[in-house]
């Protein structure tokens, strides 16, 4: 069509910059987002010891040694049979804390999935009819908000009976607060443009609107706010394993080792040490995560 | 050219003014104040104004994306307006909207072939996506874009051929009558004329019926069949497109084309500099709604609202220097 010669035809994507190689470019990216890198380093580790936990470990979680303890009861330091020291019932702490990353891991991130699906939900549905359905699940939200998540999971947990699966759920239904304010905000951002306008007036229905238009334009913030969420929600975790109303011992949690560890940190203070530097690791290494995910899906950090 | 396609009877949407800790409705924007029309199927009609004079609302109204207050919107005799919300959505094959912003009607995570599917989807049309596929490609090279872009996405392209991606969207559901929502102001005016071109070649070869709403009084006078002047949600005057250009009578429609560039330079013209600012649609002057900056107006103006009158024939004015 002669019409057309006026109008740039988009340049072909390859003609872009010459391609370079994949490992050069991933470099570059590893030297603008460090951070972001060394964070997913570290989940990566952690997901790993968990995974591996059965064969890396060097002794049984559960398994009471007798020369874990010294003959006045104290637990013994590192060593070459037990790296990290052993705790107060002569259990190796090393193979404590890869087993506990399983907890960690399971809680932080099934609990997370739960908050995803009850933020997105109660969010869009808030955002996008607006009115009196806005108001009620933005003041049901507002309650869920005023507790802090560590004791209104503990009068849950201590209504269903401590479990890892009750504890997970607590923690799932509670949490969901700050995904659903954040995806109010951008479902009100988003449903304006003309292109939502041009999907109505298509006729398309509410549903395929929020689902198949909205949620995915805002799918960025949903995805840093997650990967911050699994950092917090595991501390939660650890939190109520601490008080007793977590993950119950023998089974090892980071929560319920360092609760252990303050009965001995006196005289043993790598009971303590251990599992209490492991969740600080991994609570950074998602926050940095999903900080980095933060900045290099902002546009105004990026060339493209 | 006889048959109506589309009858607007007093058509009113007020948007509610609320306040305080009880959003008390302490008064009403009065966007679009009772405005009737007559569109015949295959015409164009042309609707002009200033910005804020409710032509937008008015489009959006018609459509229902907007909810009317009240009045009647006959499509092809029936009131859409009553239409249940599974009917309407049926309906909306039938009618389609064409977008003033090129950068924000297209949805950035959809490629073209899934804007352009997303239509037939809805309504359920062609049975698979290799046909869904094969229309989207005639559908492209209709609106004049290459057949191969269906994989890109939308920030590939230029305004003009996102433009002309809407209009393929528009189409897709094969409408009778779209709605164009100052589908050129946002391009360059090289590429308007294009646009405007295609409007008028898809227009003959598809019978379609346009209601094009724009602020440009030059570019409505050259695809539009007759136009209506809107001022404050009210209507002005309505006539045919070369008969308001010739013998405008309304005085705000005076001031209107006055406004108009001539590319002329030795070309002598009186312009009409109106006074005064546009009144808020909240608080509109009694009367006549223009009398607060009209050049001739009498004190009967600010009194009664003036009857909508044919005062030549097929020439309709409200306005009280004709009465």
């Amino acid at each position: 069509m002669a019409a057309m010669q006026f109008e740039t035809p988009p340049a072909p994507a390859a003609a872009a910059p010459p391609a370079k190689p994949f490992t050069k470019k991933f470099w570059k990216s590893v030297r603008d987002f460090p951070m972001l890198y060394l964070g997913a380093l570290i989940i990566v580790l952690l997901i790993l010891a968990a995974v591996l936990a059965p064969v890396i470990s060097p002794h049984n979680p559960t398994t009471q040694f007798s020369d874990g303890l010294t003959e006045s009861g104290i637990p013994v330091g590192p060593s070459a049979k037990f790296p990290l020291g052993a705790d107060n019932l002569g259990r190796d702490i090393l193979s404590r804390v890869l087993y506990g990353a399983q907890v960690s891991l399971l809680v932080g991130v099934i609990s997370t999935v739960i908050n995803l699906v009850l933020g997105v939900l109660v969010g869009t549905v808030a955002g996008y009819f607006g009115g009196w359905v806005d108001n009620v699940l933005m003041r049901v939200t507002d309650i869920i908000l005023a507790f802090p998540l560590l004791l209104f999971a503990m009068a849950l947990v201590a209504v269903l009976g401590p479990s890892l699966w009750n504890v997970l759920f607590a923690i799932g239904v509670l949490g969901w607060g700050t995904m659903a304010r954040v995806v109010r905000g951008q479902v009100l951002a988003v449903k304006e443009f003309e292109y939502v306008q041009a999907e109505r007036a298509l006729g398309a229905s509410n549903t395929r609107i929020m689902f198949r238009v909205i949620l995915p334009n805002i799918i960025g913030p949903v995805i840093v706010l997650s990967t911050l969420n699994v950092g917090q929600n595991i501390l939660v975790e650890a939190g109520l394993s601490f008080l007793g109303i977590g993950i119950q011992p023998p089974t090892p949690s980071w929560g319920n080792m360092i609760e252990a560890g303050m009965q001995t940190y006196q005289v043993a203070p790598w009971t303590l040490w251990f599992p209490g530097l492991a969740l600080v690791i991994a609570v950074l290494g998602f926050n940095l995560l999903g900080d980095g995910l933060r900045d290099i899906l902002d546009p105004r950090n990026t060339q493209h | 050219m006889a048959e109506a396609l589309l009858q607007v009877e007093d058509l009113k949407k007020y948007f509610p003014i609320r306040r305080g800790v009880f959003q008390r409705t302490v008064g009403h924007v009065r966007a679009v104040d009772g405005i009737s029309f007559t569109v015949q199927k295959g015409e164009t009609l042309g609707v002009v104004g200033e910005s804020g004079c409710g032509k937008s609302t008015m489009g959006r109204s018609i459509l229902r994306l907007i909810e009317p207050t009240s009045g009647v919107v006959n499509f092809e005799g029936r009131n859409i307006v009553r239409l249940r919300k599974g009917q309407m959505q049926a309906m909306r094959r039938q009618m389609q909207l064409v977008f003033q912003d090129p950068y924000a009607s297209l949805n950035p995570r959809f490629s073209i072939a899934q804007t352009l599917m997303e239509p037939m989807i809805i309504h359920n049309l062609y049975g698979s996506r290799e046909e869904r596929l094969d229309r989207v490609r005639r559908l492209l090279e209709r609106v004049g874009l290459d057949a191969d872009y269906a994989r890109r996405y939308p920030h590939e392209f230029s305004g003009g051929q996102r433009q002309r991606i809407g209009i393929a969207r528009a189409l897709a559901v094969d409408p009778k009558l779209i709605i164009l929502d100052e589908p050129v102001a946002a391009l360059d005016v090289s590429v308007q004329s294009q646009v405007l071109n295609l409007l008028e070649d898809l227009q003959e070869e598809l019978g379609l019926t346009y209601i094009f709403i724009a602020h440009d009084l030059s570019v409505v006078r050259h695809i539009s069949d007759r136009i209506l002047v809107l001022y404050l949600g009210r209507m002005m005057e309505l006539v045919e497109a070369e008969e308001l250009f010739a013998d405008p009578l309304h005085p705000y429609t005076q001031a209107l084309l006055s406004a108009v560039p001539v590319p002329d330079p030795d070309a002598k013209r009186e312009r009409i500099i109106l006074q005064g600012d546009l009144p808020s649609p909240a608080n509109p002057p009694s009367g006549c709604p223009f009398h607060t900056r009209c050049p001739v107006a009498k004190p009967v103006c600010r009194e009664r609202a003036p009857q909508w009158k044919e005062i030549k024939p097929k020439h309709y004015v409200a306005c009280h220097a004709y009465a």
